[in-house]
């Protein structure tokens, strides 16, 4: 207890000086516990919404591959089965309801269209729609758009723009409109016809009683329909919904996994400068008798009770933080806010382990400390010896990193030694760091006596303790490096874009396709090859087939016209009509087959089928087998398409794309676009991904740039003498203040410079293992040096912004009393 | 004899209400061209007040101080700054150097900060005046206590201040070495035509100097001028 009670009067009068290790806990903490708050918020929300969606449906008759329809006769089948109390066929799809101003309303994925059902749809007012014309709309929806019975709104489901009128309004527990969708309904017959086909549905719900048989049931069923009890079906879906979030919170727990773990330099720093400032009294505890174990055991107490004060805030504010994304959220379904026991669990042994662990070391240190120190007051600087047996096992470790991912660069696949070379480079750098430290600064040191002594002096200052400043700049290489290897791929990957574009694989002028990526109204295709300014047009249709057992992606095209769409470079052989199929070269290889070679085939629908190969051809982007029209659609129940490709008279004219357009009804729900208009949504997504990452990144550098302010703050304390001194022989407050500005800034430059080196390397490899792996030909490795230098400016900038408060501490020092301290 | 600092009334007061400590009661002295002044006293006497109150170390109360025909009372930082680094030297007790620049950086160091060009000549001079001049590339960590405060008496003298302060310049160093730092600073206001006022409780030390001020309770007591 004396351990303890010790223990927490070190923390409390050092509390100053803890200040950056306990926000760089909480931060990482806080961002820890708010995305697992979130995310099973979330998912117990979506599970209890699954729940509410499916009342009334005992079970569920579906095909296993969406796309494929049940008819009618199947429905009255089980209608008929003993024990069925209910059979109602379902129909369901994208359908894109405009608000009052013409825009599309909710976010694109949750916003459908299907036909009544008596058990979850329940009318508030007016009636359900009879005709076509007439629609009903879920209450939410209704509410937000201002939409009443009597109302006529504009609407589009794959095809031309609909104005139909509102007969009803109605409640749901559909999941979809609880997580913020909207709910169109159809009459029946008119919903077979918009988002399936007339007399076919996408599902049949049976409500069972006494008697009910499953294996009637099953019997009855043809080949890829199955039947789901709703108990399934709702594990099925929250599992669905929930793996977006899963997704997202990967991302995030990620970041703050690199936030917590850039918070353990900062938290080294802390303890090895706490343990070196109490050297005497610590010697003295060992002279008195403390052994070497009670010694490292009283600072790993002062450890825990910082980890824990930090994590238990921590915990607080990310509880808070999760509630108020959850909250936010308008496309999630409402739900009560979730804080399970893991939850608090992974959040504070998160904490309180990191800070543990990072102050294990500087415990093990002050457990050296000889009884004498006690006497002497001085303490033994870092020796040479354990300098260079570090500097020793860095450059092993980045050499054989940097070797293996030179090497995994020249493999096919080399993936593995890329991720072993990372693996083994990052930490040889950063063992290496107080080594690099004195040779980088040594060269710029020039540079800063040149602006005068106080530069001199900031430049020395820097590398005064190469243990330290290596450890403030490693947090900050951390990020820097995370952030331009993001930049080179980013940059990679949109040169590869243009390159492409610049490229002559497509041909085709325009590219038809659904805001939703979703399919087009199979009429698309029909309406377009009417116009006089088209010349060619193919859907790209795709379905799966199995090959000697495997499920490959098989894309149809109308191949007598793929010539003015795509470019196809064929290394052997070439199309041939019939029942011919091509491949590209990798996957031809993979598999063996040759041209001239019978592959068998087993279509969608159960059919088995012989295709010849004809052709292999390179491969791009859009890959794997390609077949007619001819051969696939008559194994398909929806005959649908996500792209229709087009070739115009001109060429890309407005003109065209007018055309175009107003063929296909000028709907919000239909894109027309051309290869730019393409390449621009291509990029815009890169430039997303992009941003989201340097956001989530953005926490790292935070604990960065406080683990900066950390080390400028001891710095300035332990330095109070020096610069008492300086101020009495004449240096003056600003004078003081460019000091320490000067010193922070060194040090982050060195960290930036670090990690950007790393990031380019690092970008440069992934970029091209992965490019070489996956066959993009078009991948040039590419230095964004604007990006590059604004990380370095960022880097700088840090320093500047870290320095703001230790530099005015230093500036208002006392100068009496420093010159007085003992 | 020209005054080169000098002090009328001199008040200095620390703390208010019951933590009030009046450190200087109304203390008036002039110290003049070329003379070693020892201010002598007991610990708490107000010896090392005066000494920072005209050398503009720290803020006056009340009175007046002077550094040649400037007054310090009502200076802002920045011009005290500037005064202490053109016209004043300090020697102090402990602590003189910067330990991250060698033996010559810390001498041209008040020169360095205000950018001005050292005399070569003259330092050349003060530099062996205080017999260094085989130490020049050393760190102060590779020096002796003695060495370091010659390379003090060294810094205080390169800028050729009018003035040069030291407090206990003595007091952290054997005899021996004690004696050489007092006869350097005995040397420079003989050879150098420097100003030194030195602050020590040390008698020895004090029998260097040409004259001895002596305080109590923050008063000046008694004033001797020797041969």
């Amino acid at each position: 207890m004396t351990v303890f009670r010790t223990a927490l009067r070190t923390v409390l009068a050092h509390r100053a000086r803890l200040l950056m290790t306990v926000l760089a806990v909480l931060l990482g903490v806080a961002f820890v516990a708010g995305t697992l708050v979130f995310t099973t918020s979330v998912s117990d929300a979506y599970v209890a919404s699954s729940r509410q969606g499916l009342s009334g449906v005992d079970v569920r008759v579906r095909p296993v591959e969406e796309g494929r329809l049940l008819d009618e006769a199947l429905r009255a089948k089980t209608a008929a089965l003993p024990g069925v109390t209910g059979a109602a066929g379902a129909v369901e799809g994208f359908t894109a309801l405009a608000g009052k101003d013409g825009r599309l309303v909710g976010d694109g994925w949750p916003t459908r269209g299907a036909n009544p059902s008596g058990t979850r749809h329940r009318l508030t007012t007016g009636r359900m729609p009879a005709v076509e014309g007439e629609i009903a709309l879920d209450s939410h929806t209704a509410r937000r758009t201002g939409y009443a019975v009597g109302d006529t709104v504009r609407l589009s489901v794959s095809g031309p723009v609909l104005t139909p009128t509102v007969t009803g309004v109605f409640d749901t527990d559909d999941g979809n409109v609880a997580a913020g969708g909207t709910l169109v309904l159809f009459d029946t017959a008119t919903a077979q016809r918009l988002l399936a086909e007339p007399g076919r549905y996408n599902q049949i719900d049976l409500a069972v009683g006494p008697g009910f048989d499953p294996d009637a049931l099953k019997a009855l069923l043809p080949y890829g329909v199955e039947a789901v009890t709703a108990a399934q079906l709702a594990e099925r879906q929250a599992e669905r919904n929930a793996e977006s979030v899963t997704a997202l919170s990967q991302v995030l727990l990620a970041c703050a996994g690199v936030a917590l773990f850039v918070g353990i330099f900062l938290i080294v720093n802390t303890f090895t400068m706490l343990v070196t400032q109490r050297t005497r009294e610590l010697a003295l505890l060992r002279a008195v008798g403390a052994s070497r174990g009670q010694v490292t055991r009283s600072v790993l107490v002062e450890a825990f009770l910082v980890g824990s004060v930090a994590s238990a805030i921590g915990l607080a504010v990310g509880i808070g933080g999760g509630y108020a994304l959850f909250a936010a959220g308008d496309s999630l379904p409402d739900g009560p806010l979730v804080v399970d026991a893991a939850t608090v669990a992974v959040s504070l042994g998160l904490g309180i382990g990191v800070t543990l662990f990072a102050a294990w070391l500087p415990a093990r240190r002050a457990a050296r400390i000889p009884p004498v120190a006690a006497l002497a007051g001085v303490h033994a600087p870092a020796s040479a010896r354990s300098l260079r047996v570090r500097n020793g096992i860095g450059a092993v470790l980045a050499v054989a990193g940097g070797a293996l991912v030179i090497v995994s660069t020249v493999r096919a696949d080399g993936v593995l030694p890329l991720g072993l070379g990372v693996v083994l480079l990052l930490p040889g750098v950063f063992v290496l760091t107080p080594f690099l430290s004195r040779g980088v600064i040594a060269v710029v040191a020039p540079a800063l006596r040149r602006t005068g002594v106080v530069g001199g002096l900031a430049g020395r200052n820097a590398v005064r303790n190469p243990r330290r400043t290596a450890a403030t700049a490693s947090a900050l290489t951390i990020g820097l490096t995370l952030v331009a290897a993001l930049t080179v791929i980013g940059a990679g990957a949109d040169r590869a874009a243009h390159r492409l574009a610049a490229s002559d694989y497509l041909t085709a002028d325009y590219i038809v396709s659904m805001a939703n990526s979703g399919p087009l109204a199979p009429d698309t295709d029909d309406i377009l090859r009417e116009l006089p300014e088209v010349t060619a047009s193919s859907p790209r249709r795709v379905a799966h087939a199995t090959f000697n057992g495997v499920q490959r992606e098989v894309t149809a095209w109308r191949m007598a016209e793929y010539r003015q769409l795509l470019t196809l470079e064929f290394t052997a052989g070439g199309y041939a009509n019939g029942d011919a199929a091509v491949v590209d070269a990798d996957t031809a290889t993979g598999n063996g087959w040759r041209v001239g070679d019978t592959l068998a085939v087993v279509w969608p629908d159960g059919a088995p089928g012989t295709l010849t190969l004809s052709g292999i051809y390179k491969g791009t982007f859009d890959d794997g087998v390609k077949v007619d029209l001819s051969l696939l659609d008559p194994h398909l129940d929806r005959v649908s398409a996500t792209d229709v490709y087009v070739r115009t008279r001109g060429g890309v004219t407005a003109a065209n794309e007018r055309a175009l357009a107003h063929a296909l009804g000028d709907s919000p729900a239909v894109l027309v676009r051309d290869k730019s208009a393409l390449l621009d949504d291509v990029i815009g997504q890169i430039g997303i991904i992009l941003t989201v990452l340097y956001g989530m990144l953005a926490l790292a550098v935070v604990v960065a740039v406080l683990g900066i302010v950390n080390t400028m703050a001891m710095s300035v304390h332990e330095r109070t003498r020096e610069i008492g001194l300086l101020r009495a022989v004449g240096l003056d407050r600003a004078g003081v203040r460019r000091m320490v500005r000067l010193e922070s800034v060194v040090i982050s430059l060195f960290g930036g410079v670090l990690g950007v080196g790393l990031g380019v390397f690092v970008g440069w490899a992934v970029g091209d293992v992965v490019s070489t792996k996956e066959g993009i030909t078009t991948w040039a490795f590419v230095l964004p040096w604007g990006l590059l230098l604004l990380c370095l400016c960022g880097a700088a900038g840090a320093g500047v912004v870290a320095a703001i408060w230790p530099a005015r501490r230093a500036a208002r020092l006392d100068l009496l009393a420093a010159i007085r301290t003992e | 004899m020209k005054v080169v600092s000098s002090a009328t009334d001199l008040t200095k007061v620390y703390g208010r209400g019951e933590t009030r400590v009046v450190a200087l009661d109304g203390v008036s002295i002039a110290f003049g061209r070329g003379e070693f002044t020892a201010i002598m006293g007991p610990s708490g006497s107000g010896k090392s007040t005066l000494m920072h109150c005209m050398a503009g170390l720290d803020s006056i109360t009340s009175g007046s101080a002077r550094i040649g025909d400037v007054e310090l009372a009502g200076l802002d930082d920045r011009r005290l700054t500037r005064l202490r680094r053109d016209r004043v030297g300090f020697v102090f007790q402990a602590f003189n150097l910067m330990p991250t620049l060698n033996a010559a950086e810390n001498v041209t160091l008040p020169l360095d900060l205000g950018g001005r060009r050292p005399d070569r000549e003259w330092l050349d001079r003060v530099i062996s005046t205080v017999g260094l001049s085989d130490r020049l590339h050393h760190r102060p960590a590779e020096l002796s206590g003695g060495q370091q405060q010659r390379l003090a008496v060294a810094r205080a003298l390169a800028s050729r201040p009018e003035i040069i302060f030291a407090d206990e310049p003595t007091g952290n160093l054997d005899s021996r070495s004690g004696a050489e730092v007092l006869g350097l600073l005995r040397e420079a206001v003989r050879e150098l035509d420097s100003t030194v006022v030195m602050v020590t409780h040390d008698p020895a030390a004090a029998a260097h100097a040409d004259r001895v001020v002596h305080l109590a309770d923050g008063r000046v007591v008694d004033d001797v001028r020797g041969a």
